[in-house]
């Protein structure tokens, strides 16, 4: 298979957020800032990755009958590790972060990409395969923190753009605010998307 | 010579009645509430009310031509929605305030949604929930009080029913000025004689009917006088949106229940919600909150009290 | 098929006693970076900077019979810290006390600081689960500067305007956050004067 096609899928046309709106828990809850974006779009594309690798690896020794829990464990271990380095030195970002990094555990996107990719190609595809889809992930979440970050505080990433007399959208970083901006971003996503098919 | 003789599917009798013909009955039907509040809060209200009514109809033309649907500015729907947006504000509130209410009002709540008639829940008072949530302050603050005179002391955030709940401090204006519509509220709630003229006009003229302002206003009153006991009764009814909320924005067609029974469904469940967020909820009112839960509730209690075909079975 | 079910198990358990090493090594190396970044949040100097301007070390009480005592007698104490300068002098108290009425994200735990005369010198929210943008104002430094000097002497309340000696004006639009913050001001207060006042 085409190295390339394999990481490109990931980033566009099999995007975790924008297509196959995977991972949304995490996409919605935690992107009220573009850092926020970032900080999980990396932890979550370390996992993919890690646990992309191992799974490729022990694909051959993993009987089919117990390979849910099997993968369950290799992608538990990696999010536990992951929790572990980011609380000693990421801790500011941890704390924001809160619960969502151990709740990588159960990010459709993980557990998906193991089953359908991982446990059915070799290392290289595997990580390749983990990266599209990890920076696809990341790259859609980024985008939703940075818009809402911009409205609801006119900042981006921490620097104040909008003059001070901005008053923040403060819906935008509420709840219903994930929902109407990752509604608007996809309903864009496939406008665009569409009219390359035409 | 005209051809009157038309072979075509059924429907074979038409209404006379169009979607631009509702719009400007409702649209007469506010008006006078219109006028009074720029009598009572000053020119600003006139300002916000013609904003956001531009803001609306800008919209609605913006989104129909990205979403490629024909331009369907002249039925006045979006006149409705800007006018209601502007409604449900402070006097004082800035003018981007209602036109950013009637623009979220229009593109996400009704044309992202297929455009008129396709919206699941009333785009005005979306817009309201979108302002509440956006500029808690500004949509909380800054009444005007037309019964003092014009100046700084006029600026109150004491409304009659934050009065009630006991989160502003204040007398109690007099029944009188209830009814006229001489309080603190938001632009175009406070004169309930005027509303309620404007609804019984609506439903002369068969654009709205009576059993939802009669049954929400009647179990508002009913539960009014279980809890706060008579002499508030009529503070509830008059002191909030209700008048403009059962008359204007529960009866929009296609957010509310097609049958009779449903529709005193819908409308006695919003008079209990609007009461318990009113007691026990963090915002002195709850009008606008009841009514969109009902709005969501909808297709359930269609589905429940949907009518039995002519000639089916009974069950 | 039992062999089955026992060979499926030893796969399991090897795959977990794997994780288990892993999750051992990588919490050996970040178990101390964990501690450090934990107390330095809780308590290290930018907290005692916040809490009395001035000082640099915030040491436990220690004296234990005390604060078991206040812990028996106060539910939302937690904890008692004590402020020095560079040289050793005792600046005050830094009183950790959850808040007595719930805002709207439940308690708010706080440090607050009181001098050797009484004052309150300054404060630093811990934890808190109010709205963003509303009632999270309350860890601005812009709101809690109202609450610097005044006396322990009389309960603080909260005003919508016009603060008279011993009121503060509330975040508009985040009463409820207001008062409760308050109530753990004035909890900490209660504390001082009851226990520590000299």
């Amino acid at each position: 298979m085409d190295k390339l096609k394999i990481f490109k899928s990931g980033l566009l046309k099999d995007n975790p957020i924008f297509v196959q709106l995977l991972g949304m828990c995490s996409a919605l809850a935690i992107t009220t800032s573009a850092i926020n974006g970032i900080g999980m779009g990396v932890a979550v594309t370390v996992v993919l990755v890690g646990s992309n690798i191992v799974i490729s690896l022990m694909r051959k020794v993993i009987p089919d009958e117990v390979r849910i829990p099997a993968f369950i464990i290799v992608i538990a271990t990696f999010v536990t590790i992951i929790d572990m380095f980011m609380h000693a030195y990421t801790f500011e970002l941890y704390q924001s972060l809160g619960v969502f990094i151990p709740l990588i555990v159960v990010n459709c996107i993980i557990l998906g990409r193991a089953e359908s990719f991982a446990s059915k190609n070799g290392v290289i595809d595997s990580i390749i395969d983990g990266l599209g889809m990890g920076v696809g992930f990341t790259f859609a979440i980024v985008i939703l923190g940075a818009i809402r970050e911009f409205l609801g505080s006119g900042a981006i990433l921490g620097f104040q753009i909008l003059p001070a007399a901005y008053e923040p959208m403060l819906i935008i970083i509420l709840p219903p605010g994930a929902f109407i901006a990752l509604g608007l971003l996809i309903g864009l996503v496939n406008n665009l998307t569409n009219k390359k098919k035409a | 010579m005209e051809n009157k003789l038309i072979a075509s599917s059924s429907p074979h009798i038409r209404s006379e009645e169009t979607t631009q013909k509702i719009m400007l009955d409702v649209i007469i039907a506010l008006l006078p509430a219109f006028v009074a509040s720029i009598f009572y809060f000053g020119f600003n209200s006139g300002v916000l009310v013609v904003a956001s009514v531009a803001s609306a109809m800008i919209t609605e033309v913006i989104c129909q031509k990205i979403m490629k649907r024909p331009i369907a500015i002249s039925d006045l729907s979006a006149v409705v929605t800007g006018m209601l947006v502007a409604f449900n504000v402070p006097p004082s509130a800035p003018w981007w305030i209602p036109v950013l209410g009637s623009a979220f009002a229009i593109a996400i709540a009704k044309q992202v949604f297929g455009g008129i008639g396709f919206n699941f829940i009333n785009p005005a008072l979306a817009g309201r929930a979108f302002l509440m949530a956006s500029w808690p302050t500004r949509m909380m603050s800054g009444w005007v009080d037309p019964a003092v005179a014009n100046g700084v002391d006029a600026i109150t955030s004491a409304t009659p029913l934050a009065i009630i709940k006991g989160t502003a401090e204040g007398q109690l204006p007099s029944l009188m000025d209830m009814l006229l519509g001489r309080i603190p509220g938001c632009i175009g709630e406070t004169s309930a004689i005027l509303l309620i003229i404007g609804g019984i006009y609506l439903i002369y003229r068969g654009v709205i009917k009576w059993i939802i302002p009669v049954a929400y206003i009647g179990t508002v009153a009913v539960l009014a006088l279980l809890i706060d006991g008579g002499s508030l009764v009529l503070y509830h009814i008059f002191g909030g949106g209700l008048m403009l909320g059962a008359f204007y924005m529960a009866t929009d067609y296609s957010t509310s229940p097609i049958t009779d029974k449903g529709k005193v469904i819908y409308a006695v469940s919003a008079g209990v919600l609007t009461m318990i967020i009113r007691k026990f909820g963090g915002y002195p009112e709850g009008v606008s909150y009841s009514i969109l839960i009902m709005n969501i509730v909808t297709p359930i209690i269609d589905k429940y009290v949907s009518p039995n075909l002519f000639g089916g079975a009974k069950k | 098929m039992k062999n089955n079910v026992v060979r499926l198990g030893v796969i399991l358990c090897l795959i977990s006693a794997m994780a288990g090493g892993v999750l051992a090594f990588s919490n050996n190396i970040t178990k101390d970076k964990i501690e450090l970044a934990e107390q330095i949040a809780s308590s290290g100097p930018e907290v005692a900077q916040a809490v009395i301007p001035g000082s640099v070390s915030f040491e436990l009480s220690e004296d234990t019979a005390l604060v078991d005592k206040i812990k028996a007698e106060n539910q939302k104490f937690v904890e008692l810290r004590i402020c020095k300068d560079t040289s050793g002098n005792e600046l005050g108290y830094g009183i950790r006390t959850l808040s007595t009425v719930p805002g709207y994200g439940g308690d708010v735990e706080i440090f607050l600081g009181v001098t050797n005369d009484g004052e309150i010198a300054g404060m630093k929210v811990v934890a808190h689960a109010e709205t963003v943008g509303l009632g999270a104002k309350i860890t601005e430094l812009k709101f809690q500067s109202q609450f610097i000097g005044k006396g322990t002497d009389s309960e603080i309340k909260v005003t919508k305007s016009n603060p008279k000696d011993d009121e503060i004006v509330a975040l508009s639009g985040a009463t409820f956050s207001t008062k409760s913050i308050t109530s753990a001001v004035n909890n900490a207060m209660d504390i001082y004067n009851q226990f520590l006042k000299k």
